[in-house]
């Protein structure tokens, strides 16, 4: 049997009397593309600040990578990549700056840090950009950079977090093609979405509405159950209706 | 953990170099308020403009009048109206500082008349240093005075002594029988002879008026002396307050922090990561302000300078912790900037770096002694100017080293809880 990238059990967080997540138990296998769906407020961003270990769960638990996610959350970060939709970059470092500084802090070095660098800016075709300040550079060219940095340590397991909200389809389209030259060298990538359009681009799907964990499946599995072979939207407003 | 750590500081020196206006104010701003309390905030005013109008018309009056114009501190000034209006007006306009009446009959015998000095209080350092010259401005005249005094005592005295010579006369005469009036009069001629002079009769000595000041460690009384020690710490606690209140409030904006959080950077590394730019700009600052001070307004250093520098470290480490306590409250750079203000300001104020503690009303001080900065002036005074040690400075040590435990100890905890 495969391992499991993640796996949670009644992972919950409140804040106050609100519960963001009401006992998630998730489990994503090695490999491919896992679409994490839901509505703004759904819980998602709270689910991923939980299994990067930044947000401490007041109930149930999980393992990132085999590493609980409650007492090893250093080990977790070494070997996990994550991107936001805000692009978490300096935009007064260049773009070269931006992937050495990142490299740097999860202690690449010397030739390695070059290489890779380099490697990465010719992945994400930003070669000829290397030298501009990152404030100048569009959207698109933006995401992919950030991409290039949430990936530089080589990480088992990518989060991205709304990743490719804000940037224009075609941009998209190009993002879509990074994200499976990972799966393809086996990278582990868990994206959430309200796109659903690319939820048809993950090999499974997982959708969450008000905290709770409704329904898990590959795309065509979710249609045949809850849309009647009808598209992804049908699916994603049979499942919200009813909660 | 040391190459992250440099990684950080490499990163945030980047971005120091190309923010122009960051890189402008921390240049800049050591030099501007090294000009304007080196030379603008200078207490001690040199000159004062003066007008003297001389109502009396007697010879005192007259040589008084020339000792105040010729007096090389005062600037003389024209009046239109020579009166006491004319100065009310002159001062009105802000063309005098300060006016001089002797008023009609001044010094004449039997007249209490005082010389009226009018100043000007809405400049309150011309009008204190204007009073205080004024001893020294009288001065030259003061012999001569006395002399003049000395003369017109003594005619007076050689009068009454006539008349009270003449009036016994006159009675004895009238007592006498005829015949002995001749010798009577023989005798009153004798003593008519008799003179102040005889008698040894000369005016009072008057009393030393002016003291003899020696001041001791700052002898021309120059206000750079007192200002650029305390000068060099607010300096320093201006740029590290702000700089790291704003270094960490900009990750927060951009989302950076968002990002740095997910890394193997730790809470504890990052927080290094941001205060040791800081406390090298701030060091770059401290030696820019100590060059100048040298090199500019020819201060000296008379105390232990090693001392001085892990002293002034006290300082830098509770500014760095303040910086840092601010960034955990601000929610962006704006309000990361009016919070370092805020904290800034008050200590600036009420250290007794501006204005001396002991003129602060009494709760005004306590809220004083409160703040840091307030005990390091004193520290920076003491070694700058009279080369103090530590068996002198020891309770402000005490203190601040208090503060910068305390400080860094409550920002550390609350960025940690603030990351995470």
């Amino acid at each position: 049997m495969m391992p499991n990238a993640i796996e949670t059990h009644d992972l919950t967080r409140r804040f106050g009397h609100f519960t963001a997540v009401d006992a998630v138990s998730l489990t994503v296998p090695e490999g491919g593309v896992m679409g994490l769906l839901g509505s703004n407020g759904a819980g998602k961003t709270t689910l991923i600040r939980m299994l990067l270990g930044v947000l401490a769960p007041t109930g149930g638990h999980g393992r990132v990578l085999g590493h609980d996610l409650a007492t090893d959350a250093e080990a977790i970060r070494t070997k996990v990549g994550y991107m936001s939709q805000r692009f978490s970059l300096y935009h007064d470092l260049t773009v070269e700056e931006n992937l050495i500084f990142y490299g740097k802090v999860y202690g690449l070095k010397g030739a390695d840090l070059q290489g890779r660098k380099d490697e990465l800016l010719a992945w994400a075709g930003l070669t000829d950009q290397r030298r501009l300040v990152t404030g100048q550079l569009g959207g698109g060219l933006r995401q992919r950079l950030a991409f290039a940095c949430a990936i530089l340590h080589r990480p088992r397991l990518l989060l991205l977090d709304e990743a490719t909200s804000g940037v224009d389809p075609v941009s998209r389209r190009k993002f879509w093609d990074l994200i499976y030259s990972l799966t393809d060298q086996g990278t582990t990538v868990l994206v959430t979405t309200h796109y659903m359009d690319e939820a048809e681009h993950c090999d499974r799907l997982a959708m969450m509405n008000a905290g709770r964990l409704v329904a898990t499946g590959t795309p065509a599995d979710l249609r045949a159950q809850y849309a009647g072979g009808g598209g992804l939207d049908q699916v994603f407003v049979t499942l919200a209706k009813r909660t | 953990m040391l190459q992250r750590l440099l990684a950080l500081a490499q990163k945030e020196f980047i971005q120091i170099r190309r923010d122009r206006r960051t890189l402008a104010m921390m240049i800049a701003l050591p030099m501007l308020w090294l000009l304007m309390f080196g030379y603008a905030f200078s207490f001690d005013v040199q000159e004062v403009r003066v007008a003297v109008v001389d109502e009396s018309g007697s010879e005192i009056g007259g040589m008084v009048a020339d000792a105040f114009r010729t007096y090389d501190r005062f600037i003389q000034t024209d009046l239109a109206d020579r009166s006491e209006a004319g100065i009310r007006d002159a001062m009105y306009r802000d063309d005098l500082q300060m006016g001089i009446i002797i008023p009609q009959g001044y010094a004449e015998a039997g007249n209490s008349e005082q010389i009226r000095v009018l100043v000007d209080g809405s400049d309150l350092f011309a009008a204190q240093t204007g009073a205080r010259l004024l001893q020294s401005a009288i001065e030259p005249v003061q012999g001569k005075i006395k002399a003049d005094l000395e003369a017109r005592t003594k005619a007076d005295i050689q009068e009454r002594l006539t008349k009270e010579l003449s009036a016994r006369r006159d009675a004895l005469l009238a007592q006498v029988p005829a015949p002995m009036k001749a010798q009577v009069e023989q005798q009153f001629a004798g003593a008519t002879a008799l003179s102040p002079d005889a008698l040894g009769v000369s005016a009072p000595a008057a009393p030393q008026l002016i003291p003899t000041v020696t001041v001791l460690y700052n002898p021309e009384l120059k206000s750079a002396n007192v200002m650029i020690p305390g000068l060099l710490g607010l300096v320093v606690m201006f740029i590290t307050t702000m700089m790291t209140a704003m270094g960490v409030v900009r990750e927060r904006e951009y989302g950076t922090m968002e990002q740095l959080v997910v890394t193997p950077i730790r809470p504890l590394e990052l927080m290094l990561g941001k205060l040791l730019p800081y406390l090298l700009v701030g060091a770059l600052d401290f030696f820019i302000v100590y060059i100048a001070g040298r090199y500019l307004f020819d201060l000296t250093f008379a105390g232990n300078l090693p001392l001085f520098l892990g002293l002034s470290l006290l300082l830098v480490f509770t500014t760095l912790g303040l910086g840092l306590l601010i960034s955990t409250v601000a929610q962006n750079q704006q309000q990361a900037m009016q919070m370092a203000i805020f904290v800034v300001i008050p200590q600036i104020l009420l250290s007794g770096l501006i204005f001396p503690l002991s003129s602060l009303p009494a709760v005004i001080r306590y809220v004083a002694y409160a703040l840091p900065f307030t005990h390091y002036v004193p520290i920076a005074r003491g070694m700058f100017i009279k080369g103090q040690g530590l068996d002198l400075l020891w309770p402000q040590v005490v203190i601040l080293a208090g503060y910068a435990v305390a400080v860094v100890t409550l920002a550390t905890l609350r960025f940690r809880k603030r990351i995470a």
